[in-house]
């Protein structure tokens, strides 16, 4: 290592918060970079499966979950 | 090459081409990228002028560099798609776009950074980071011109015509600290000279800016893989996808 002690390489002369903060906004961003993609695919996959099991239920429980029911409408 | 270019093209396979490639892309620029913010951070030597926060390079430079390769990959990646309208090429188009913004971004802000301690001053209105400010709102320009048509052929070619024109910016970005006086140093790197910086200091640069052009390309494949999805849900090989999830789920 170049510097000579755990408390230097954080401290780097006095710029360290400028060197750290560059890095964990690079890394933060890094992540998030992969992640997001990821999450939305999986969302993908979540929504197609999710409407095969609504078209799939018999067709009077699809009517009474999605029309209101009149008698509570005042 | 015909047949290469027509199955290159074609979604499905494209998905599963890119499936296979993810985790070896994963791999090297996990490795690079890692070996190389170990190394800059805590192995290279200081700067005899700017001390520690010339470290800040091991992520400015790379970020900045692949900012405008990765604009010039959507300009192509547009034109392609305007005179072939080949599907894949405008896929990879809308792809670039976010990725692009994103490493502008980084490069803007760790320049930033290192501006303070190196210059006195985060930001200054010179030549190569105003033009850099302009390459951002380009790709975030491209994003909501997407965005705002809610014909996607139609949006496609708005798109691609303004990445097209956008290309005018690249060539200034990069002659811009020769054109104009201006208080951002001069390329480091050089293709056709030898390094000026110590080894040590050079090869963890070196890992960077190969890692993050790996890393880029891993992006772009994770995202045309999502868009692919999007756009062919209703084919039957995506719908067998969705099939197989089903079981395993």
């Amino acid at each position: 290592m170049y510097f000579d002690s755990v408390a230097e390489l954080i401290d780097m002369g006095g710029h360290g918060p400028y060197v750290w903060s560059a890095y964990g906004i690079f890394l933060l961003t890094v992540i998030c970079l992969v992640v997001v993609p990821l999450l939305k695919q999986n969302r993908f996959f979540v929504d197609q499966i999710m409407k095969r099991k609504r078209e799939s239920l018999p067709a009077a429980a699809v009517v009474t979950e999605e029309t209101p029911n009149p008698s509570s409408q005042g | 090459m015909w047949k290469w270019f027509h199955k290159f093209g074609s979604p499905k396979w494209f998905y599963g081409f890119a499936g296979l490639m993810i985790p070896w892309l994963a791999l090297i620029s996990v490795a690079l990228l890692g070996a190389g913010i170990v190394q800059g951070l805590a192995y290279a030597p200081e700067d005899l002028k700017q001390g520690n926060s010339f470290r800040i390079i091991y992520i400015h430079v790379p970020t900045a560099f692949i900012s405008l390769a990765g604009y010039y990959i959507m300009a192509i990646a547009g034109a392609v798609s305007l005179i072939w309208r080949m599907k894949l090429a405008d896929v990879l188009m809308r792809c670039c776009a976010p990725i692009g913004a994103a490493m502008t971004f980084m490069a803007l802000i760790t320049g930033a950074i290192w501006g303070k301690p190196t210059w006195g001053t985060y930001w200054v209105w010179d030549a190569r980071i105003t033009s850099m400010l302009v390459l951002f709102f380009l790709y975030v320009g491209v994003i909501a011109l997407g965005e705002a048509f809610r014909n996607k052929e139609a949006g496609s070619k708005a798109c691609a015509v303004l990445a097209l024109v956008g290309t005018v910016n690249i060539p200034i970005i990069y002659k811009s600290v020769d054109w104009w006086y201006s208080l951002h140093q001069p390329a480091t790197i050089k293709l056709t000279e030898k390094p000026s910086m110590h080894p040590d200091m050079w090869w963890p640069l070196v890992m960077m800016i190969v890692g993050i052009y790996v890393f880029y390309a891993l992006l772009l494949l994770i995202n045309i893989r999502g868009e692919i999805l999007q756009r062919e849900h209703r084919t039957k090989w995506v719908q067998a996808l969705v099939t197989d999830k089903m079981a395993a789920s």
